[in-house]
């Protein structure tokens, strides 16, 4: 509990719900403001986080004790034209330090389809804007929230969850980085247009390479994709030359036989010095025979190599998720603790008004004495006078924030009442 | 005083070219700033030691076999810090350490005789000979370390074994730092040869004939200038490349080395 009220995260993902039920409860950024509202006019939650993706729609919030998340439930399914038990065995509802777990562990992308991927840290800071920019968070959530930020980070910084490959396109990335270190002055060349081969050349693109060439048997599909690319589209009888000037090479066509034997490659190599040539072959059957990777220069990987290296990455994500949930669990309960003892906050406040207001009181009654003094001599009784109200109520405060965070709430109006400030 | 400097110098090279060359995986992030601190400092010991003995004799660290290698050693690392590669670059800077060590730790175990400045060594000559001819080895020595790095991550590149390989420079990476090295060792090394040629003959007592060491020096040249010719005007590049960079120094360290101890001194 905090300050009386229970912090639940509740909502569903692409592993509780298909994307039937996902696309029907999903919740465009244009309409969030209009949720925020109608959950603040229905006294739903006194502060609300909304993230939607296209894997998860979750809610965040502080909501009364004795509802726990049902409110937002109802609200919930009814916003959507749906009919609660439509929702049932979909939605997943965690209060408390489980709550702050699972938001920390949905921003460093350990709950993602795709672990470390980093989309997803992007997505809650936009929740977090949007809520903050609709008023809708405030003492609870917002520290949460940046706390949840910094623990994301904590994450992608002390381990390596999201640095390994995981896909086909990646994996061609990281082994041409292998034999290249940087991309940005490379050129590459496709040769087919097939799926796998476009996937792997937008990787290289999207990582740097300089530029695109793209053969293909169909001229027009070759043009198409080309402009697609923002690259160069060649004839097939201009590959060759190509071959000897372009850093990396992608085939993926659908002949069947060896397109590139290994006396062709060997008059290429030759003809390049010997210059490293990093070929991709993604087409099954091979278009390059496997013996052109003996060549000096010459580094050949075929479709399994790139998904080997994937599987490599997902197990090493797997090692390092294990890293990142204690992480999480070791946060999550330090923040949870450090939310309970910030309720205490009025109270500590009311505390510190109390005794100010004493004090200046005081210092008004002695003006007759004061009036003598200096300015100087003023000066150091009033700092003496404030110090000696900061170590009185150190304790004081130190004791109301106990009791916040132990969620004993009535020993912490107890203590609020003993300062009430009203005469007795 | 030095022998202690050079003990902590060979110590902490010892540290670093082991926890570098082992690499393990997944350690603090705290590790490689240590190492590079620890680096730093143990050739922070390694030159104070080389001062002292400067400021001892009067004259450069380069006669005797003992303090050379020590020099050379020196050089050597001074050159890792300045070819290591931005990203991936432990596992060679691990290397290059290790060379390090191995010369330094040769050093310790050579006798080192402290030579009074003589005629021919007070010359202009000398120093620019022995700094260019020390700066020349020392990047063959770097060029070295690169090639063997660069034959285990072609290896593995060939055998497809790319369990960890990320943790190793780019293959590409690996071969312009080779010829990098290999280039600026020979420009250093013909400046050597030519100011040797001039510091022996401007003393009084010119040399009759070229010594044992100046014929290695001249065929160390020779084969880098053919590594310089096949690379740079042929273009090869790669294993051969690569081959040329470790034979080279090999034969180098072998034929300069063995002479340095026969003789004790460069120059008899």
């Amino acid at each position: 509990m905090i300050g009386g009220r229970e912090l639940v995260s509740l909502g569903l993902n692409h592993r509780t719900a298909p994307v039937e039920v996902r696309e029907r409860i999903a919740i465009a950024a244009p309409e969030i403001a209009q949720h925020f509202l109608a959950i603040r006019e229905q006294s739903l939650s006194e502060e609300t986080v909304i993230l939607s993706t296209c894997n998860r729609v979750e809610l965040y919030a502080v909501v009364p004790p004795d509802d726990g998340g049902a409110g937002l439930t109802r609200y919930l399914a009814r916003a959507h034209g749906l009919r609660q038990k439509e929702l049932h065995g979909h939605l997943y509802r965690f209060t408390g330090t489980e709550a702050v777990s699972h938001l920390f562990r949905v921003a460093s992308s350990l709950d993602s389809m795709v672990v470390g991927e980093p989309q997803i840290l992007g997505q809650v800071k936009s929740a977090f804007r949007l809520a903050r920019e609709n008023g809708a968070i405030g003492r609870v959530m917002h520290p949460l929230m940046r706390r949840t930020l910094s623990v994301a980070k904590r994450i992608r910084t002390e381990t390596r969850i999201g640095q390994a490959s995981v896909s086909v396109g990646t994996s061609g990335v990281d082994l041409a980085r292998q034999v290249f270190g940087r991309l940005d002055d490379k050129r590459a060349l496709l040769l087919g247009a097939g799926e796998m081969g476009t996937l792997v050349a937008r990787a290289l693109l999207a990582h740097g390479a300089e530029e695109l060439v793209v053969a293909n048997r169909t001229w027009q599909r070759a043009v198409d994709l080309s402009l697609q690319f923002g690259g160069t589209a060649i004839h097939l009888d201009q590959v060759d030359g190509y071959l000897e000037r372009v850093d990396i090479a992608i085939v993926s066509t659908s002949t069947s036989g060896h397109l590139l034997t290994r006396a062709r490659m060997a008059s290429v190599m030759r003809a390049r010095r010997y210059r490293p040539l990093f070929l991709v072959d993604l087409s099954v059957p091979r278009n390059v025979a496997p013996d052109v990777h003996e060549l000096e220069g010459a580094y050949v990987f075929n479709i399994d190599d790139l998904s080997e290296v994937a599987r490599a990455g997902l197990e090493k994500r797997q090692r390092e998720a294990t890293v990142a949930e204690q992480i999480v669990r070791d946060e999550a309960a330090r923040c949870y603790e450090s939310l309970g003892a910030r309720s205490a906050d009025p109270v500590i406040t009311r505390i510190t008004r109390v005794a100010e207001d004493a004090r200046v009181a005081e210092l008004e009654r002695s003006q007759a004495v004061l009036a003598d003094m200096t300015e100087e001599q003023r000066a150091v009784v009033d700092a003496m006078t404030r110090s000696m109200m900061k170590r009185t109520l150190h304790n004081v405060i130190r004791q109301a924030r106990a009791h916040a965070a132990a969620g004993d709430e009535d020993a912490l109006r107890t203590l609020g009442d003993a300062f009430s400030g009203e005469d007795e | 005083m030095e022998a202690l400097l050079f003990m902590v110098a060979l110590s902490a090279y010892l540290v670093v070219a082991g926890v570098r060359l082992f690499d393990p995986e997944g350690k603090p992030a705290w590790v490689p700033r240590f190492l590079d601190a620890l680096l730093v400092g143990g050739l922070g010991a390694h030159l104070a030691a080389l001062g002292m003995l400067v400021w001892r004799t009067g004259v450069l660290p380069v006669h005797t076999a003992g303090e050379s290698t020590a020099s050379l050693a020196a050089v050597v690392g001074i050159g890792a810090l300045a070819v290591r590669p931005r990203q991936q670059g432990e596992i060679l800077a691990g290397v290059h350490v290790a060379l390090v060590a191995v010369l330094l730790g040769m050093s310790l175990l050579m006798p080192t005789p402290i030579h009074a400045a003589h005629e021919g060594l007070a010359t202009f000559w000398l120093p620019v000979h022995a700094v260019s001819t020390f700066v020349g080895i020392s990047a063959f020595g770097l060029a070295f370390g690169i090639s063997l790095v660069y034959l285990l991550v072609r290896r593995r590149l060939k055998n497809k074994n790319l369990a960890g390989l990320g943790r190793l420079p780019a293959i590409d990476t690996l071969d312009r730092l080779n010829t990098r090295c290999i280039l600026a060792g020979f420009l250093a090394l013909t400046i050597g040869i030519a100011t040797g040629g001039l510091w022996a003959v401007t003393k009084a007592t010119p040399p009759s004939g070229l010594g044992p060491t100046v014929w290695a020096t001249l065929l160390a040249w020779g084969w880098y200038a053919a590594a310089v010719l096949v690379r740079v005007v042929g273009g090869w590049r790669g294993r051969l490349a690569a081959h040329f960079s470790v034979f080279g120094f090999v034969g180098m360290v072998a034929s300069l080395g063995g002479i340095l101890v026969a003789l004790q001194s460069w120059h008899g």
